[in-house]
């Protein structure tokens, strides 16, 4: 029994790192730093011997809320009230972005395409997988190793045309 | 279900009429649209009515009225975002 909760607690995860990884890179995140505090960080990252596109992408993540963003609080939200709660999500998340000074694509799309994928998958894996898989997902980009992660990071921008 | 249906789909027409009232092209016209502040008929009109109308089913009920608002309030908000956040 637990080895099949941590088993959909991986492939929520997994879900979870395509969709935001894969959105923040379509709408531009790896390409310039929204803020002056995403530039920093990329910068920071490129002096450890990662990639600045990948910097980029992780100070985007961090100064604005961003398609990562959005799929945690929509996960959290459709396990709190379904898929209306998905949406109030991704309006919150909106808001969040202007208040940041970000035009607020990633988060909203983010947020909207998590929730569809779990109501999809909701009769195999509940939303609360979701919230631990993202967890799972943010601290592979984030918190494990930021060189690799940015080297990672940068060879998908590349590969879909967001930067060098 | 189909009550909530129709309540969802209420804000979103009546916001795309407001929308279309209010002169917010389909589309924003800067380019790239994925760098483009400019508020739009497709984004983020629709997403902006439906999360206030489901804000407002949650708090108030199942009411046509509070959908028709929504609608309304979700285009008002979507034209006039640059003056309650600050031009970028």
């Amino acid at each position: 029994m637990e080895i099949v909760e941590i088993i959909k607690v991986v492939v929520a995860g997994i879900i979870c790192w395509l969709n935001f990884v894969l959105i923040d890179t379509y709408f531009g995140l790896p390409e310039k730093p929204g803020v002056l505090g995403a530039k920093t960080i990329g910068e920071k990252i490129r002096d450890i011997g990662g990639n600045i596109h990948g910097g980029y992408f992780m100070g985007n993540i961090v100064c604005s809320p961003d398609a990562s963003a959005g799929t945690l609080l929509a996960s959290i939200m459709s396990y709190l009230m379904g898929v209306e709660g998905g949406i109030i999500a991704a309006l919150l998340v909106w808001i969040g972005n202007r208040l940041c000074a970000d035009p607020g694509y990633a988060g909203t799309i983010g947020a909207l395409t998590i929730t569809a994928i779990i109501y999809l998958l909701s009769p195999i894996i509940e939303a609360k997988y979701f919230i631990a898989g993202m967890v799972l997902a943010i601290f592979t980009i984030q918190g494990f190793e930021h060189k690799y992660a940015s080297i990672l990071l940068g060879k998908i921008a590349k590969k879909m045309n967001r930067g060098e | 279900m189909g009550d909530i249906a129709i309540l969802y789909l209420t804000s979103l027409i009546i916001s795309l009429i407001v929308a279309l009232i209010l002169k917010l092209p389909l589309i924003p016209k800067e380019k790239p649209v994925r760098f483009s502040f400019q508020t739009s008929i497709i984004f983020p009109t629709p997403i902006l009515a439906l999360g206030i109308e489901a804000i407002f089913r949650n708090l108030f009920g199942n009411y046509i009225v509070l959908a028709v608002f929504a609608g309304l309030f979700g285009a008002l908000l979507s034209k006039y975002s640059d003056k309650l956040f600050g031009e970028p």
